[in-house]
Parts: structure tokens; sequence; C-alpha cells
């Protein structure tokens, strides 16, 4: 699958959270877990509540192995690799139907490029390296990620500031890479130790 | 809730920095309303006895109609400058940008009024908007047209019975439109750009229909999607009807976003600072890389408002460089974005989750970029002042002859 449907990001944190554990959640580094609010039951509670997200402490039988966290942590940029994808089509739909000065909007090299761009960095992202990667080259692929999401965001004009809109996707795929995947200070004596 | 950094205050004369003391005080009661806002944005209802709520309606009410009561000091000018605004602006999003676009007022509308508006025009929607508390919108952008603002389609035809209009159509991106007394609306009465007319609508009146939005941050500003439903519009609400068809309508929209958009550079450039400060009050020991970045995103903050307070001058003495507006209002909406993504980083793991201002700040700042004009929008605009040779000349001294020095209000 290479894109997701709009809103649809907490049902596939979920999904992978119960992917990589068999049915369980992934504590991140600092002790907590991310997944929808209703999986951790806890509906409409918190901040994350009004995006279908909530965060709690972590709990007993909460997986966080290193093997877990890693599987998980290449799980979470895929996820955020293909809301991009999703919301990359959804993008070139919404911009080719609006129109201005009798042409639409997809028209505008300035645009164009952008759209290049986005493609451009999705496409050397997914392509898999033989060798994997530690901490330190996930964090700095989810910020790259994010600053290409951030590109579409602002294609989308006002329309990526509406909940219900594909910001709202783009956002969580940024506070899921903020809880798991940044590293800590002291992470690199722990990789050492480990 | 975090700290108020010390910050150093400009020299510019004793009343700018009684004002900007005076803005930076006030402020900072901002932070806990504005978190209840980010909650539940109807909850500026509580806070409307807070002095800094008062500013917006006070500062950008013409003098005439202003209200001087003792909720604000009397040094806090009604009518204020460009110059004064940013100032106000700037230290009110540093509180709370929400809060600041939740606060009642004339808003945008206010320089559509004060250009186009005759005396009886005038009265009638300051009059409202003078009273306590009242919301006032400016609906320009709509469902199909945002930044084609010139393309927009909201219709006003000739009423059958023979006696003023009527209105129709949807605006959308409102800020506060649903919960506004009073309003202007950009429609169309003719083809072609000047055939656009500015009308000041009563939202209690019939055919007017109006839903907030739910929004991802920024949720104070409240934006909403209205419609007009064959509105009855008398003619003595055709803003500048006098005026020749150029100098009316469109040129009021015109004119509003020159003029506000040094104050969305302005919030942009509060927030950011914000969040640096926010960085530096809860890691006062940070040092090596991380320091640097902050006191690198700092440098360019006080470059930024330094140009900021040139573009305000500029247009308080009617002589603006709109192709520097944008480019100062474009790169201050990134930067407030690039401040709190690098907060969020230099905080840690899980630094969303365990600081809810800073998540909230996160979510609000992406706003910028759209609030009068995109960034797109400028960097053409830009592209255009450097084919002119016009970006980088200052106004005063722009010595080339027949160079028309036209007033923004
Ligand atoms: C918080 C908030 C408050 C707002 N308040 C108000 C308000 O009070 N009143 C009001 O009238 N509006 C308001 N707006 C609307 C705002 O002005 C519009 O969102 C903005 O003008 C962009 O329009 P759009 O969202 O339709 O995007 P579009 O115009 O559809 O733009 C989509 C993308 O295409 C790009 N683009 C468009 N045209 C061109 C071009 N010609 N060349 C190159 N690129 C182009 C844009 O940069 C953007 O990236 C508000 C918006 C927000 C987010």
């Amino acid at each position: 699958m290479t894109t997701a449907v709009l809103g649809s990001y907490p049902s596939l944190l979920d999904a992978l959270h119960a992917d990589v554990t068999s049915g369980g959640f992934v504590a991140s580094p600092s002790g907590c877990v991310l997944a929808s609010a209703e999986a951790l039951g806890v509906a409409g509670a918190g901040r994350f509540g009004r995006f279908g997200l909530a965060c709690v402490p972590v709990s007993a039988g909460s997986a966080h192995d290193d093997a877990t966290a890693a599987r998980f942590a290449e799980g979470l940029l895929a996820l955020q690799h293909m809301v991009l994808r999703g919301t990359l089509a959804h993008t070139i739909t919404r911009l080719g139907e609006r129109v201005s000065e009798g042409t639409s909007l997809l028209a505008r090299p300035q645009l164009q490029a952008d759209l290049a761009d986005v493609a451009m960095e999705l496409q050397e992202e997914a392509a898999e390296p033989e060798e994997g990667a530690g901490r330190d080259v996930r964090w700095a692929r989810h910020r790259r990620l994010t600053r290409t999401g951030r590109v579409l965001l602002r294609l989308l004009g006002g329309y990526s500031m509406l909940a219900e809109g594909p910001g709202a996707d783009l956002y969580l795929a940024e506070v899921a890479g903020n809880v798991y995947l940044q590293p800590g200070p002291d992470h690199r004596a722990e990789d050492h130790h480990a | 809730m975090p700290e108020f950094a010390p910050y150093a205050l400009d020299t510019r004369g004793e009343r700018m920095d009684a004002l900007e003391q005076y803005f930076r005080e006030a402020a900072r009661e901002l932070r806990e309303p504005g978190a209840a806002l980010d909650a539940d944005p109807d909850a500026v209802h509580r806070f409307l006895h807070l002095p800094a709520v008062r500013l917006q309606q006070h500062m950008l009410t013409p003098a005439r109609f202003a209200r001087h009561d003792d909720v604000l000091p009397s040094f806090v000018p009604a009518e204020a400058s460009c110059a004064e605004w940013i100032l106000a602006a700037e230290w009110l999003a540093y509180g709370d940008p929400g809060m600041t676009l939740a606060s009642p007022g004339p808003a945008l509308s206010t320089v559509v009024l004060r250009a186009l508006a005759d005396e009886a025009q005038q009265d009638w929607f300051f009059g409202r908007t003078s009273d306590w508390p009242t919301w006032a919108f400016f609906a320009l952008t709509e469902p199909e047209k945002g930044s084609a603002a010139t393309e927009l389609t909201a219709r006003l035809d000739a009423d059958p019975s023979g006696d003023g209009w009527v209105l129709n159509g949807e605006k959308m991106y409102i800020g506060n439109g649903a919960h506004a007394r009073v309003g202007v609306v950009f429609c169309r009465r003719a083809p072609g750009p000047w055939g656009i007319e500015a009308v000041m609508v009563d939202t209690g009146d019939p055919g007017f229909h109006a839903e907030t939005l739910p929004l991802i941050g920024l949720r104070g500003a409240r934006i909403s999607r209205l419609r007009f439903d064959g509105m009855r519009i008398p003619p003595e609400r055709v803003l500048g009807r006098h005026r020749p068809r150029s100098r009316r309508g469109l040129q009021g929209a015109l004119q509003a976003m020159l003029w506000f958009r040094p104050s969305v550079a302005a919030f942009a450039l509060g927030v950011g600072r914000a969040a640096c400060d926010y960085v530096l009050a809860q890691r006062p020991a940070l040092a090596g890389a991380g320091r640097a970045e902050v006191d690198t995103m700092i440098d360019r903050l006080n470059r930024l408002r330094r140009l900021l307070r040139d573009v305000a001058a500029e247009i308080d003495a009617g002589s603006p460089n709109t192709f520097r507006v944008s480019g100062v209002k474009m790169r201050a909406a990134r930067l407030a974005e690039d401040a709190t993504l690098l907060a969020a980083r230099l905080l840690g793991p899980a630094s969303l989750v365990e600081h809810p201002w800073l998540d909230k700040v996160y979510r609000d700042v992406r706003a910028f970029e759209f609030m009068e004009g995109t960034g797109n929008i400028h960097r053409r605009g830009v592209f255009q002042g450097l084919l002119r040779d016009d970006y980088f000349t200052s106004r005063d001294r722009d010595v080339r002859p027949g160079r028309v020095a036209e007033g923004v209000v």
C-alpha cells in the first residue's frame, strides 16, 4: 500500500503497534504509549483526543526492547511516508481543481517544482539500502519527511489548517516522530552499552 | 506556564518604550486563557475583562468612536498607527496568538472603513463595534477562491424591488465570522477587478448563515464558513459608493491587507521569540550547538523585527514598499515555523506531549503562512519588486523623479 485514507492515522498507528508486538503496544523511550484513544480506552481524553489519539504512561505489557523499538521506528517512518504519498495525491487533485486566471493552479511552475521536489524526496526515502540505520539516521529521515510534509501543507492552503483535512494526519505523524523517533541526549551511550 | 524571559527594550523614544512595556506586561495574562481557548475556542467569553483583550478594539477603532474607560492607560492610542499596532501584535502574540485573534473589535475591517466609508457608514459600523464585546469580520476568501481573490464570485445583484442590493455567495476561513455582529463582505457587482464591491452586513439580518470550522491550530481565530442567501443590502451599506469604481471595493481589500500584513509578521515574530525564550527558560544550561541554534534564531528574529519596523514606518508615512512588506511577512511566517520545530527538537523526545504550551504554538504558527496572502504569492511580489528595481530601495532614500507615493489609509 502506498497511500493512506484521509484521517486514518490513528487506526494505522494501532495496526502498526499490533503488527510489531502481536497485539500489544510499543512503549516510547521516554516511557509512554501513543495510539488511538479508542484502542487505549481513553476516548476523547487529553489534548490529542480531538485528533483521535491519546498518549498514556507506559503500562506493564508494553514492549520496549531494542529490536521491537527498531522495527516499530521503521514502521513509523513507513507510515509517515504512506501518509505523505496520500497527501501528495490529494494535493495534486485539489490544486488541479482550483482555477486562477483561467488555468488550474497545477499549471503554475512554482507549484509544479514544489510537487516534484516532494515526489523526489519521497522516492529517495522509499529506496531501501542494504544496510539498516540507527536512531540518529532514522530521526534525520523523520525530520526530512516532516519538512516535506510542511511543503504539502503550504500547497494545500487554508484547508491544511482544518482538523478534518490531511493536516491532522501530518501533524500526528510529526507527534509520533517526536515521541518515538527523537533520540534523547544520552542515547549514544545507551547504544554503546547495548 | 512558561516564564517570560527578560528582553531588552528598543530605544525609540519614551512613548514607544512605555507602550512596549505596557503591551509586554498585559500580554503576560494571556498564556492561561490561550490554553483554555485551544481546548474550547468559545472560552474567550471568560477572559473579556483582561486589558490585553481590550487592546484590539481600542487600538483599531478611530479616535472619535473610542471609548475611554479605566481598563487601559491613557497613553494607549486609539486609531493606532501601523508601527504602534505591530508592537502590540508582537507582544500579544508572545502572550498568545489565539487570544489576540479571538479578541473583540473591528479587526481588518477597520482599514476598509477608514479607507472607503463616508461619515454615516463609519457611524453605522463603528457605532456597533464600539459596544463591548462586539466582533467584526472581513470576508474576502471563498471556498474556491483564496489567493485568486480578484476572481471572487459572491454576487451583488440589484434588488428586484428597485431599492438596494441582494447578496448571494459563500465565504471561507473568515476569522470570528460565526460570532460577529457586523462585517465587511467583498462581492461582485460586475465582471473584472473593478466590479468588486465592499458591503457592510449585519449578521442579524435574514439570509446570513455561519458555522465555525474546527481547526488544528490557532483555534482562537474561530475561522468560519459563511453563506449569504439572498441577503438584502440597503444602498447605503455599499462602501465608497460615491467613488469611482477603481477606488472602492478591491482598493479597500488591498489596503486592509497591506496594513495588516505587518501585524501577521509581528504575530509570527512574537510567537517565534516566545518559543526561543521557552527553550532557554526550560534549559537554562543549554550550551554548544543547541545554544548556538537558539542564538541564531534570535538573531534572525531581531533582523526581521528591524525590517518590520521599517516597513510599518513606511506604511505610516503613506509610502509603503508593498514588495518589502510581502517579503517580511513571508519570512516571519517561516521563521515562526522554524522556531517551533527547533524548540520541539531541543526540548527532547516527547516534548510535544510534555510541554502543552509548545504543542499549541507548534500547531498555531502554521496559520501565519496563509493569513494576508500565502508565501508563494509574496514570493511573486518580491520578484516583481526585483524586476522593478524597487525591492531594496528605502522610500526615504528613493529620489527617483515621478515616484508616486500612494497613501495607505
Ligand atoms: C487562521 C486563518 C485565518 C484567516 N482569516 C481570514 C479572514 O478573516 N478573512 C478572509 O477573507 N480570509 C481569511 N483567511 C484565508 C486566507 O486568506 C487564505 O487561506 C489564503 O488567501 C489562501 O487561500 P486558499 O487557502 O484558498 O489557498 P489557495 O489560494 O488555493 O492556494 C493553494 C496553494 O497554491 C498557491 N498559489 C495560489 N495561487 C498561486 C499563484 N498564482 N502562483 C503561485 N502559487 C499560487 C498558494 O501559495 C498555496 O500554496 C484565513 C486563513 C487562515 C488559515
